[in-house]
């Protein structure tokens, strides 16, 4: 039988594979692997050659070598198939190396991307792996505390007693186990620039089990131990707020009565004598008692401010001003004129100030410089403290007294505590709850030796000024009848008398509900009230806000003003969009009581006269 | 008259083959070569050329040249097509 055929397909088809195969590139097999490939084809590419010759009759020097080609082509194909055997296994290492590699890589840029710091040591507590969180932690470079026992790079301080805590992975390498407890946080870093940490420790263990030494991560837990206190700070001055406030709030009703009848009283007794001088020095001392109960308001939630907006500059100017005139200690200013406005209560801000530059003075006895700096910033959340995000005015007034301890500085705006012999303890305090009121920030620098900075942020504001109000004229007397609504008998009684005295005729009841039926019966006889007094809270009774609008209901022209003592109510701040024509803040004076009845009845009150 | 019969080298090519034959099976465990079938078919037609051509010479020569060199053929076919496998396959790597 003819077999030529095959024997051209079998050459063909191995020159073929002989072609392809020199052009492989060793992917899959290596050079070794190609060649033994190469070879094996190359002997049947041959020997196909060789039998096709010799059917055709020609004999060639192939045929000699034809029968030991044939003999090769089973070893040389073994060794190819062993060459890629190797190649793959090769790659096979190759390829879980580079994984192996690529994962350490990744595991490292994680430790080192983990804002913790994580410090690993081996069985002897050598430190193996230092991350860049614990670089800037602990303040030794990475090069230095490689290979340094944990205990020289690692020193945590008890946050109470200031002792150097045991090396926190000894007892891990030691038991092999993490600590069952928590420990409380510590405390890391130089003195004067410590940081608190909390600190955990763990085994490592290898895949069979074995001990391979530790591991130890330190999270910086300053700030947030920063934010709770002041958290706790702020929970504290509300819960003393809510007591100081209801102490203040029946204060100020037995407030209201002596200085309104001291007020009468120096207008019986006459502008001189005695008597005059007597009533004087009472009403001096009422005066500065309400301005204590004031403070505790204020301080107590309950002094919430009557925003306006105004221009910080000159008022922290004027304060300053004054408070130093004649002092030893000299002021400066660097305050620009584009200063941005601030809503605030001006009153209540220039309490702060003279808070502030009172504890200024009183630092610098022998005198100094005190400086006084303005600047407009803007802050991103969480950069200062519990601040939000925005545009703020930022105050500093800084001294060059000597300064406070770090122990003092924690407690300085606690209420009723003080370093001064006859301190009240409330002026920080107080000025800390106006400025949060006020939705800002107040903080203090100090150093021993190195003077005191007070920075303040305010929030600036784009709005401006309404027209001002025309100051109140003294000395008005007005016609016409008003309802005075309080609880305490007192206040109505000094009151009552008050408002006599401004020529007014007085219905004076305990609540809203009789106010309401008075004003009703006086409206359909003709003889209605030109202003009602409404007190802010009434206990179980019908209060200033519902007063009003069952009074609006009778007579939508109805003239209401709100007395309190106590305005933590929003209605104090809110008075004019809720409908109430002015705030009467008790304790009141005869002047006060005339000023807000002028503001609020002279544009409809005709016959008013001048008190000669 | 085993050497009238059969040539020296085809005894011996066909003892290399079959000394090889348990050796592959080891080395072919967990390959995982492109076209390792088809080089596996290529080899063992290989072989089974090798025997036919010991076997010609004993009995029904024509017959057994013949299927020789059909298996030959076959061999050379399938090297052909797991060389192109691997070149297939080569390329699919270079691409992605």
């Amino acid at each position: 039988m003819e077999v030529v055929p095959f024997d051209v397909v079998s050459a063909l088809a191995f020159t073929a594979a002989l072609v392809l195969t020199l052009r492989l590139r060793g992917v899959h097999i290596d050079a070794t692997g190609r060649l033994f490939l190469a070879i094996a084809v190359a002997i049947y590419a041959f020997v196909g050659l060789s039998n096709v010759l010799e059917h055709a009759g020609i004999s060639t020097v192939l045929d000699r070598y034809e029968d030991y080609a044939e003999i090769l082509f089973p070893v040389v194909f073994t060794f190819f198939i062993f060459a890629a055997r190797s190649h793959q296994e090769v790659e096979q290492r190759r390829r879980a190396e580079a994984v192996a590699a690529t994962e350490k890589d990744r595991l490292l840029v994680t430790l080192e991307s983990i804002t913790d710091a994580v410090v690993a040591t081996d069985v002897e507590g050598r430190v193996l792996f230092y991350n860049a969180a614990a670089e800037r932690l602990l303040g030794h470079p990475r090069a230095q505390a490689i290979g340094r026992p944990l205990s020289t790079v690692v020193r945590l301080v008890d946050e109470r007693t200031g002792e150097q805590r045991p090396d926190p992975v000894a007892p891990v390498l030691s038991s092999g186990q993490s600590p069952a407890v928590a420990h409380p946080p510590a405390l890391v870093g130089e003195e004067g620039r410590y940081r608190i940490v909390e600190d955990s420790a763990a085994p490592i263990r290898d895949h069979t089990g074995a001990l391979r030494g530790a591991v130890l991560v330190l999270r910086d837990v300053t700030e947030r131990r920063s934010v709770q206190q002041e958290l706790l700070k702020v929970q504290k001055l509300e819960s003393l707020g809510v007591l100081a406030g209801g102490i203040a709030h029946d204060f100020n009703n037995i407030m209201t009565a002596i200085l309104g009848n001291l007020s009468l009283a120096r207008i019986y007794a006459g502008p001189t004598g005695k008597a005059a001088t007597i009533l004087d020095q009472a009403e001096t001392a009422t005066l500065r008692a309400r301005d204590l109960t004031r403070q505790l308001l204020t301080f107590a939630r309950g002094g919430a401010p009557v925003r306006r907006p105004r221009r910080v500059g000159p008022l922290v100017r004027e304060t300053t001003t004054f408070l130093l005139r004649g002092s030893r200690v000299r002021c400066e200013f660097e305050l620009p004129d584009d200063l941005a406005w601030i809503e605030a209560d001006e009153g209540q801000l220039s309490q702060v100030v003279n808070n502030l530059v009172i504890n200024a003075k009183e630092a610098m006895p022998t005198g100094g410089r005190l400086l006084v700096q303005g600047s407009n910033v803007t802050t991103v959340a969480g950069e200062v403290a519990t601040l939000a995000a925005g545009r703020y005015v930022r105050l500093v007034i800084a001294d060059e007294g000597p300064g406070m301890p770090a122990s003092v500085l924690d407690r300085i705006f606690d209420p009723y505590f003080t370093t001064k012999e006859r301190g009240s303890g409330l002026g920080l305090a107080t000025a800390f709850s106006i400025i949060r009121q006020h939705d800002g920030y107040i903080m203090a620098e100090s150093e021993v030796g190195r003077g005191t900075r007070m920075i303040l942020y305010l929030p600036a504001t784009d709005r401006r000024p309404e027209q001002a109000m025309a100051d109140m004229a003294a000395g008005f007397l007005f016609n016409g009848r008003a309802l005075l609504v309080d609880d305490e008998e007192v206040v109505r009684e000094v009151g009552s008398n008050m408002l006599r005295e401004l020529g007014l005729e007085v219905d004076a009841v305990a609540d809203g509900t009789q106010a309401l039926e008075l004003y009703a019966r006086a409206h359909k006889n003709g003889t209605p009230h030109e202003v009602v007094i409404l007190d802010l809270t009434i206990p179980g009774g019908v209060g200033a806000k519902d007063a009003l609008t069952r009074l609006r209901e009778l007579d939508p022209n109805v003239r209401a003003v709100v007395a309190t003592g106590y305005s933590s109510d929003p209605v104090v701040a809110d008075h004019e969009q809720l409908g109430f024509a002015a705030v009467l803040v008790k304790p009141y004076r005869l002047e006060d009581l005339r000023g807000v009845l002028r503001a609020v009845l002279q544009p409809s009150v005709s016959g008013h006269r001048r008190v000669i | 008259v085993i050497n009238r019969v059969f040539q020296d080298s085809e005894i011996v090519t066909l003892l290399f083959t079959l000394a090889t034959l348990p050796v592959l099976p080891v080395i072919l465990r967990g390959l995982q070569l492109p076209g390792r079938r088809l080089f596996v078919a290529a080899y063992l037609c290989m072989a089974a050329g090798y025997v036919f051509t010991v076997v010609e010479g004993i009995i029904w020569r024509d017959a057994f040249n013949f299927v020789e060199h059909l298996a030959y053929a076959a061999s050379g076919l399938c090297m052909l097509a797991g060389v192109i496998a691997l070149t297939r396959a080569e390329r699919r790597v270079r691409e992605t």
